[in-house]
């Protein structure tokens, strides 16, 4: 997920930049975007709540989380090292744009819920632990608007980066 | 409507670009003329704010460029496939650009009629993607999208490359035609001097180095009318 939206829009980047589209706009729209998929999924994860209530809770409160926090995190991630994906070539097997750092940028988001859990787990509130996680995912659902800016404000800093790092073949 | 002023780009301390002064006017054919690697491409990208210059600036219309989205919405261009959606089919795309403009069906269906006799049916209506179509059918969506929303200034990277003899004159009558009915500068690069673009405006002298250092390469050719109609002619006299 990370490494696909790192390279994220396939090199249309110059057609971006050169469109009357601000990059407020191209942000938001990346943000849905990557909202979208993320209330699919845990709307098809629903049916696992035959395996006990406790899955549900942790389905919530993680898409909480990536609503919140992920999302931005992996948009400002991909301002890293971006590169070039090739959507034309096939789906199986396809490690196009993916590197090395794009690996690397999966950590932390493997890792951040953790931060929040953990504390609560080891002093024997794990329930508690996945309400902090729900609990952080929120504040950032509801602070989205100033996140989408300073996103935005990171992404206009690095466009030349980004934009020559898409025109590399 | 575009000015340069004391515009330059190195990388790591080699001049790529180095332009004094230049002013495009209103409704003027600029054709750029260079060797590869003389950094026409760069030129354009600094124009369009893909590129951000060492030193100097870029004005569009008055205003500095940069970091401004004001002159998106009237100036078209195409320099590369980055401009394309290479996952579209070119009339999703052209919809897509179109809305970008405001455009309703109506003006996509006139807008793409312009551009029929250039396309020769193999682009409009087709099931292909555009990342699936060749080199000069490629380069002929690029061409006719730079065109969405009437823009006042066009910005065309080595337009004639790729293209057959026929699409060659095709474009040259499109891109006449366009500007008879209303004013529209153009800005269009090639790497060599062919016969036809001979009576061009043309700023060469984009050779390796700083291009003022250079005076013998740096002639304008002079502001000759237009150059498309030239191009035109210089096509029908060679007669290849």
């Amino acid at each position: 997920m990370a490494s696909s939206f790192s390279a994220g829009r396939a090199g249309i980047f110059d057609f971006i930049l050169t469109r009357p589209v601000s990059l407020t706009q191209y942000v938001e729209s990346k943000y849905w975007l990557l909202s979208g998929v993320t209330v699919i999924c845990f709307l098809l994860s629903i049916p696992y709540v035959y395996f006990g209530w406790k899955i549900l809770l942790i389905q919530t409160a993680m898409t909480l989380f990536n609503l919140g926090v992920n999302s931005y995190v992996i948009m400002n991630m991909a301002m890293w090292e971006p590169k070039k994906i090739d959507l034309g070539k096939g789906t199986t097997f396809n490690y196009e744009g993916v590197g090395a750092a794009q690996w690397v940028m999966g950590i932390p988001i493997l890792i951040g819920p953790y931060l929040f859990y953990l504390p609560f787990s080891w002093a024997g509130y794990p329930t508690l632990g996945l309400l902090a996680v729900g609990i952080v995912g929120l504040i950032g659902i509801v602070l989205r608007p100033y996140f989408l800016k300073i996103t935005t404000q990171r992404l206009e800093s690095r466009r030349y980066v980004i934009a020559a790092g898409f025109r590399k073949d | 409507m575009i000015s340069i002023q004391a515009l330059k780009k190195s990388y790591k301390n080699t001049p790529v670009v180095d332009i004094p002064q230049l002013g495009i006017s209103q409704n003027e054919s600029f054709g750029l003329v260079g060797n590869n690697g003389a950094g026409k491409t760069t030129l354009f990208r600094m124009i369009l704010d893909l590129v951000r210059p060492t030193e100097g600036e870029v004005q569009i219309n008055g205003r500095n460029g940069q970091g401004n989205d004001e002159w998106k919405h009237y100036v078209g261009s195409f320099l590369d496939e980055n401009f394309l959606i290479p996952y579209l089919t070119p009339d999703e795309y052209f919809k897509f650009v179109g809305k970008l403009h405001n455009y309703s069906d109506a003006d996509l269906k006139h807008f793409t009629q312009k551009f029929e006799d250039l396309f020769h049916g193999e682009i409009t209506g087709k099931d292909k993607y555009i990342g699936d179509l060749s080199k000069g059918n490629l380069k002929k969506v690029g061409i006719a999208a730079a065109f969405l929303g009437n823009p006042q200034v066009v910005i065309l990277d080595e337009p004639f490359e790729n293209l057959d003899p026929t699409s060659q004159i095709r474009l040259k009558q499109l891109l006449q035609q366009e500007r008879q009915s209303r004013s529209l500068t153009y800005l269009i690069s090639s790497h060599e001097l062919k016969p036809h673009y001979g009576n061009l405006r043309a700023h060469c002298g984009i050779g390796k180095g700083p291009h003022n250092q250079r005076p013998e390469r740096n002639q304008p050719a002079g502001r000759v009318g237009s150059i498309l109609q030239r191009i035109t002619i210089g096509w029908r006299s060679t007669r290849l």
